[in-house]
């Protein structure tokens, strides 16, 4: 069955077995969890950019204001 | 008898991961809520929090680039309080923790607690939590002053070079707007930083700018260089400087003998071997 890769990122997260195999595999247990082609080649690739692109939003992040 | 429904706040931190570093109790109070208000600047964050109560909403829309982060944060504990004035269970959940660096979230509890109505915040796992695993320092180790660079900048304060220094948002350095939304505008704060430090440190003393990895297949960021080139790094908005500290200053004798106590006592005390 296919998932997402955010519920992926979710997973591996909060489950440290699956955080484990992941560093010893980290194609084959996406590939395992049913991450679809799009999303694998990420992974594959180690396409870190296109993934913090995707999910991550730097210009949101919290700026304090006490100058 | 008052049968009127009271709202009530619990602002959450819900760490820099995306979900592992969220408590339980934390959690719980996002599913258990009437409704959640998300900052969170990550979609998978946001993911597991409407997971787990789909009536969250976003308070991203508030940001623009142009508008100052400070309208925007007043438009956030806007948001936030009128919920709570509504009589609903809210919860505000932040990245982090939701008392460090964030605005809003203070902002909101001393209004709601000024209404008379419930407000507490529970503590996360901030970038600080983050820096420390993941550099190995320990802010007590030589003592620890954290502060934000352009706050620094700004203010006449002093370094004190024998503790570590964390030096948060370099990469807004000196930008004073507060509208902006990229860190393109830092060079010449960092300019300002680095000669600042010079004063205390050589210029080869090695610094650290870090950022905390937000996502479990990504390593945190981790770039060491000499003082001297650190105008030549590239901050984001979410770079923190890392000046280690020069060492332990030397003992103060005239405390130590006031307090009837000798240097090599201490140190024998405390165990000969402990550098």
């Amino acid at each position: 069955m296919e998932q997402s890769i955010v519920d992926f990122l979710e997973e591996l997260d909060t489950n440290s077995k699956l955080m484990e195999a992941y560093k010893k595999d980290p194609v084959g247990t996406a590939r395992a969890y049913g991450l679809v082609d799009d999303e694998l080649r990420l992974i594959e690739e180690k396409n870190w950019d296109e993934v913090k692109r995707r999910f991550d939003d730097a210009s949101k992040a919290t700026r304090v204001i006490n100058y | 008898m008052d049968t009127a429904k009271k709202g009530s706040l619990t602002v959450v931190g819900t760490g820099i991961s995306v979900a592992g570093q969220m408590t339980l109790a934390a959690k719980s109070h996002i599913e258990n809520a009437d409704i959640v208000f998300m900052g969170i600047m990550n979609r998978v964050g946001e993911h597991v929090i409407k997971k787990l109560n789909p009536n969250s909403i976003s308070l991203d829309d508030l940001y623009e680039e142009g508008k100052s982060r400070a309208i925007t944060y007043r438009q956030m504990a806007d948001r936030i309080v009128q919920a709570v004035v509504e009589g609903n269970k809210v919860c505000a959940a932040f990245y982090g923790h939701a008392g460090v660096f964030v605005t809003p979230s203070h902002d909101a509890i001393r209004r709601v607690t000024e209404l008379g109505l419930e407000a507490v915040m529970l503590p996360g796992v901030s970038a600080e939590d983050c820096l420390i695993a993941d550099l190995g320092i320990d802010p007590s180790r030589f003592g620890c002053q954290s502060y934000e660079a352009t706050q620094f900048l700004f203010r006449d304060y002093r370094i004190d070079p024998y503790m570590t220094q964390i030096i948060w948002q370099i990469g807004l350095a000196g930008e004073a707007s507060l509208s902006v939304l990229d860190a393109t505008h830092s060079h010449s704060g960092l300019v300002m930083l680095t000669d600042i430090l010079l004063e205390h440190y050589p210029d080869d003393h090695e610094v650290i700018v870090y950022e905390a990895a937000t996502l479990p297949i990504c390593e945190p960021c981790i770039q060491k260089i000499p003082l001297r080139e650190l105008p030549q790094a590239n901050p984001t908005l979410i770079s923190t400087l890392v000046v280690p500290s020069l060492g332990l200053p030397e003992y103060r004798q005239d405390r130590l003998g006031a307090l009837g106590l000798t240097e090599q006592q201490v140190i024998n005390y405390r165990h000969p071997e402990t550098n």
